[in-house]
């Protein structure tokens, strides 16, 4: 009797020959990539431009036109720590929850608040600030290869009746507690009535964040 | 960003990478168009991609999410399986096992994303269940049900009924004794 294993490996090794060339591909990545080099030159220049342009004028404003000294020093505001804690709990959630047969929705909505229970309503449950912009958008860059993060501030899936629009998906996030090893919970609604939550362990090792295990829902304890 | 080090790794791996894409996609123009845009998403942020370990699981990842992407935004279910160039002896082949490949070709292509992807990576690139665990971010459990659920879909298929499905490497025999 065949194989259907050495079927399959025949049969993809015979149609690999049909692959296009590679040449053309490889000059129009490099091409692209130049472009896109120096697009993001031009625009890293004018940024430059207009914040030397704002600087300037905040301190002939502040100061008087005869101030002298450093202008100012910015301040990076983006939570690296949050932004690794969510992505990795994230990225595991969309990725290990059923979502049908077509797998992770293209879009998913994500409420700005995260919630002490992921915005499960039991034991009661508290919003907290909003995540800041610059976070959000660190996270949804590091997402971008698996799903477009939609950031809203109400969930929009509705919970019950019907309507004709598509299925949304609709995730919140857990609140975060301080230390290397944390809870992180995330919770998502889809379609009418599929809701489900997921609490998993995130811990600092060797440098970087993982989600090393899960753990009951913080309202279940 | 060591520019040269990613034009290097274009230069090499693009081929590779585009025959990945053709037996995932079907079509040629699909694989070209999933490579460029995979590989320009690398470059975006070849600092992380060239820290890894392994360029390749993160660049192969980054493929498989792209196709699964593509998959979803297509409407129908169309079929873009082009004839692919026939192996030199392909003369020597029996009719039978053509036919067969040209089924197992077209039915590869009606399995769900995921399930095609385990099993081009399993048994066209050679990667171990480990690693096609990493590069599909689930669990090995996950890609051995993802290839059985594959296989009991082919072997639906009155031609292919009659194939046997894989099995797991059995536990070495103990030496026969005289």
């Amino acid at each position: 009797m065949n194989r259907l294993d050495a079927l399959v490996r025949d049969t993809l090794d015979d149609r690999a020959t049909g692959a296009p060339a590679a040449a053309p591909v490889i000059s129009r990545v490099l091409a692209d990539r130049s472009r896109r080099r120096r697009r993001g030159w031009l625009a890293v220049a004018a940024t430059a431009a207009v914040t030397a342009a704002v600087v300037a004028v905040g301190v002939g404003v502040t100061r008087g036109p005869d101030a002298g000294g450093p202008a100012g020093v910015t301040t990076d505001t983006t939570d690296e720590r949050t932004v690794a804690r969510y992505s990795v709990a994230l990225e595991r959630f969309l990725r290990t929850s059923d979502w049908g047969a077509g797998g992770v929705p293209d879009e998913v909505y994500v409420t700005i608040r995260p919630d002490t229970h992921a915005g499960w309503d039991f034991n009661g449950h508290v919003a907290g600030d909003p995540i800041p912009a610059d976070v959000r958008d660190e996270i949804s860059e590091r997402l971008a290869d698996l799903t477009h993060l939609n950031w809203v501030v109400k969930d929009p899936t509705p919970k019950s009746g019907t309507t004709s629009e598509p299925a949304k998906a609709a995730v919140t996030l857990g609140l975060l507690a301080d230390g290397d090893k944390v809870n992180v919970s995330v919770s998502a609604f889809y379609g009418f009535d599929n809701g489900w939550l997921q609490t998993y362990v995130v811990e600092l090792q060797h440098g970087s964040w993982k989600v090393t295990g899960t753990d009951a829902p913080t309202g279940l304890t | 960003m060591a520019e040269s080090d990613f034009t290097r790794y274009v230069e090499a791996r693009t081929g590779s990478l585009l025959r990945l894409a053709y037996l995932l996609a079907g079509d040629a123009h699909t694989a070209e168009d999933l490579v460029q845009e995979t590989l320009l998403r690398a470059h975006r942020r070849w600092d992380r991609v060239s820290r890894a370990g392994s360029p390749d699981a993160y660049v192969r990842r980054i493929l498989i999410n792209q196709h699964q992407s593509w998959r979803r935004r297509r409407a129908s279910t169309e079929l873009a399986v082009a004839p692919a160039g026939l192996p030199d002896d392909a003369a020597a082949d029996t009719q039978e096992s053509l036919a067969a490949r040209d089924l197992a070709w077209r039915l590869l292509h009606e399995l769900p994303a995921q399930q095609r992807a385990v099993l081009v990576l399993r048994y066209y690139e050679d990667l171990r269940d480990a690693d096609i665990a990493d590069v599909l971010g689930c669990a090995q459990g996950t890609v051995r049900s993802l290839a059985a659920r594959a296989f009991a879909a082919l072997r639906r298929h009155p031609d292919l009924a009659n194939y046997a499905v894989p099995l797991p490497t059995p536990a070495p025999l103990p030496e026969e004794t005289s």
